[in-house]
């Protein structure tokens, strides 16, 4: 990684040992002749690509060059399969930082856009939705697109300017490269002038399950504010191994039930309150989840305006998250878990 | 039991609840008539604190539990309860959170079930329902004389508060001298500790400081500054004043607090007996007089003084006590000076009771060191022999020789 401001003074240092071969390169491509030492700023451009340097004392080059790559002088790798360009990266960051509850990460990109999947233990599942019409730039060569990298790497390289909120500070702009199987992902962030590159290895992906969510099987829906809900999961019992929630087309709550050291906690949320949008119920539903597997679903419930809930009659559970992203954009989270069956009731 | 609360009521009872788990591990729960009463009664026993909620606290309240399946007047008790402390305070962890949802409380006890329901009407049409496992029900008491007192002052919480602020935070206790114009404040140094090498502070309060000063009394009392934290914390978060009340060295000090009609708060806490009195010596030499003390010992609980007397309700034999006492009084452990300073509030287990110190005739010597000490203490164990008690009656069943 290269870090350099290309309002200031630019300075390439090689050892010299690879001296001649980066002069050589370097005639190829632009070069001023200038007083040893400095660079006017005015003469710097805007850079996609950064040059690999090493170091060498300066005295010893007389004449001073600054490379200049223009966005079409893409020297090396013509061939991204994947090109992704906007201009606040915050946004990206955070909606990533919600489902970032395990390492390693599936990216799936098609047309239709960017699919970020983390798993844990081949059973609890969150996916992250952005849609193309949130980047300036989404190209996409292939049919689909995925591969696996570990998405805590990928946060701290895109909040490498400073982790502020979404809407406070300046915003970074992300240029995001990808070329195929086997190569790493390219980053580029840009910030009042200052410019970041960054490289992450890919990982062959593991496949990942695909939750074939029919809509037929669903016995239970609920929308809701995800406010209330993100309070009530927040102050469950902490001793209590799972959560039920039970609703029922004859009953006027939707009621969430721990059951813990002291004793059993309710918590009855009435159909008619104003959090619930709407509670569709087509016969009783009463399922358990472990807590620790609903544990993921906290930081999404905290950045989503609404969320929904599906039950269906296998007992898997399936939450929807709107985020509302800049002025008339959303952004989805889903997040996935079964439900807690107790194998000596089952026949 | 069944009451009903309004969104401030339940603020202050979850204050009352924080403040009782700094103090016990323990929480009594008691209807009565006039309101409800939660007492503790922390490890060591050497504080135990009530809080009385008197009825115009509650919207509504009704102390008997009635049994809803057969409407029989006879049935109808009234449950007093015991649960751990954690479990209550689960309900009632957040303050903040009440304060921003919970508009009514409403706390059962059923006459069928065991448990402490707690409801929480909040928000948006929210209920909560908490049900609560309980023990089963013992009571605590502790019988003490508010106006027995020689010594009386009080003044507000956040003042009491700011004068403690004085004090390192590791400080645990606090001397209190009374004086017939102020109250002088030192931290209590143990005896071990190097004396060149701890921080002495010190703070005089003189007496129009207060609001209400009554000194009869000077003295010295030196007590446990843990729960008079707790109870400051309760204390300032509602702006009251807190009384002191006072007697002398080695006897409880009592600290109350009172909204007007709706609540008041009494805090016992035991003081440690002064340094001339080793109890670890007084103890041994109880347990041989004490058998020839009963008489003065029943004439002492007729007497009004503040000495408490702490007690199970189940248990009535309260009257022979001071008997249980002294048939029991040669199985007191004996425990290390330092520790058993702290003058315990007597209970119906074998403890100390503080009173018999004025009564008896003892050696009065100063901590012996600590080596000393520890040979005093383990001292059966390192005698050579041990006391072989001839047991003169008949035999019954020889021995057996062998495993049979």
């Amino acid at each position: 990684m290269f870090l350099f401001n290309n309002k200031q003074q630019f300075l390439v240092r090689i050892n010299p040992t690879n001296r001649q071969r980066l002069i050589n390169v370097l005639h190829k491509l632009l070069i001023t002749k200038t007083r040893a030492g400095s660079f006017p700023a005015s003469e710097c451009g805007e850079f996609s690509q950064l040059p690999k340097t090493s170091h060498v004392k300066l005295q010893q080059f007389e004449t001073f060059v600054m490379p200049r790559f223009s966005s079409q002088n893409v020297p090396v790798e013509q061939n991204h399969v994947l090109m992704i360009r906007m201009d606040n990266a915050k946004i990206i960051s955070h909606i990533l930082k919600a489902i970032n509850f395990k390492e390693n990460s599936v990216f799936c990109c098609t047309k239709d856009g960017l699919k970020v999947t983390v798993e844990d233990m081949k059973s609890v599942q969150l996916n992250a939705f952005i849609e193309p019409g949130i980047f300036q730039s989404y190209v996409v060569k292939e049919e689909e697109i995925k591969f696996q990298l570990n998405l805590t790497v990928l946060l701290e390289c895109l909040n490498v300017f400073g982790s502020s909120g979404l809407q406070s500070g300046t915003s970074p702009a992300l240029k995001l490269y990808y070329n195929g199987h086997g190569t790493p992902v390219s980053i580029l962030l840009e910030e009042s002038g200052v410019i970041t590159d960054c490289k992450i290895r890919t990982v062959h992906f593991d496949p990942v399950l695909d939750y074939d969510f029919g809509t037929s099987n669903v016995i239970g829906r609920i929308i809701m504010s995800s406010e209330c809900l993100k309070e009530v999961f927040c102050e469950l019992d902490s001793t209590s191994d799972c959560v039920q929630f039970s609703m029922s087309p004859d009953s006027a709550n939707f009621r969430i039930t721990t059951f813990g050291h002291s004793g059993t906690y309710h918590v009855d949320i009435p159909k008619a309150s104003d959090v619930i949008e709407s509670l569709r119920c087509t016969s009783p539903v009463s399922f358990k989840y472990k807590l620790s597997l609903m544990k993921p679903s906290i930081r999404p419930l905290g950045i989503a305006q609404k969320v929904s809930l599906r039950i269906d009659d296998t007992g898997l559970i399936c939450f929807q998250f709107m985020i509302k992203v800049e002025d008339n954009h959303n952004c989805y989270i889903d997040f996935y878990c079964p439900a807690d069956v107790d194998f000596e009731e089952d026949e | 039991m069944k009451c009903l609360l309004d969104a401030t009521s339940v603020k202050v009872l979850a204050r009352a609840i924080h403040c009782l788990a700094k103090i016990g591990d323990e929480l009594h729960i008691e209807p009565t008539e006039n309101g409800l009463t939660l007492k503790t009664v922390n490890a060591s026993k050497s504080a135990y604190s009530a809080f009385n909620f008197h009825l115009p606290f509650f919207l509504d309240f009704c102390h008997i539990s009635e049994n809803t399946v057969q409407a029989d007047p006879d049935e109808d008790t009234v449950i007093k309860c015991k649960l751990p402390m954690k479990s209550i305070l689960s309900v009632f962890r957040s303050i903040g959170s009440l304060d921003k949802s919970v508009e009514t409380c409403t706390i059962t006890l059923p006459l069928l079930e065991a448990l402490l329901i707690i409801e929480f009407k909040c928000k948006h049409g929210i209920v909560k329902h908490f049900n609560l496992r309980y023990f089963e029900c013992e009571s605590v008491e502790a019988e003490f004389c508010k106006n027995g007192y020689a010594s009386k002052f009080s003044c507000s919480s956040r003042f009491y508060s700011e004068t403690l602020l004085s004090f390192h935070s590791s400080t645990q206790e606090v001397t209190w001298s009374l004086a017939m114009d102020q109250v002088h404040l030192s931290n209590h140094i143990d005896d071990e500790v190097d004396p060149s090498k701890c921080v002495r502070t010190e703070v005089t309060l003189a007496k129009d400081e207060f609001v209400d000063f009554n000194v009869a009394l000077c003295t010295q009392v030196t007590f446990c500054l843990k729960e008079l934290r707790a109870i400051l914390a309760f204390a300032e978060a509602l702006k009251l004043d807190l009384d002191c009340r006072m007697e002398g060295a080695g006897q409880p000090v009592l600290f109350s607090l009172e909204k007007t009609d709706l609540y008041s708060a009494d805090f016992l806490l035991a003081t440690l007996t002064p340094n001339l009195d080793s109890t670890a010596t007084s103890s041994r030499t109880i347990n041989n007089q004490k058998k020839n003390d009963v008489p003065p010992q029943s004439d002492v609980s007729k007497h009004s003084s503040p000495v408490p007397i702490l007690r199970n309700k189940a248990d009535s034999r309260t009257v022979s006590c001071a008997n249980l006492q002294t048939t029991l009084m040669p199985n007191v452990p004996e425990s290390p000076c330092h520790t058993s300073r702290l003058n315990s509030l007597s209970l119906i287990e074998p403890q100390l009771f503080p009173a018999m110190e004025d009564n008896l005739d003892f050696e009065m010597q100063p901590p012996p060191p600590k080596r000393a000490r520890a040979r005093y203490i383990f001292q059966n164990c390192l005698k050579a022999t041990q006391e072989v008690r001839e047991v003169s009656c008949e035999v019954f069943a020889p021995d057996s020789e062998g495993d049979e």
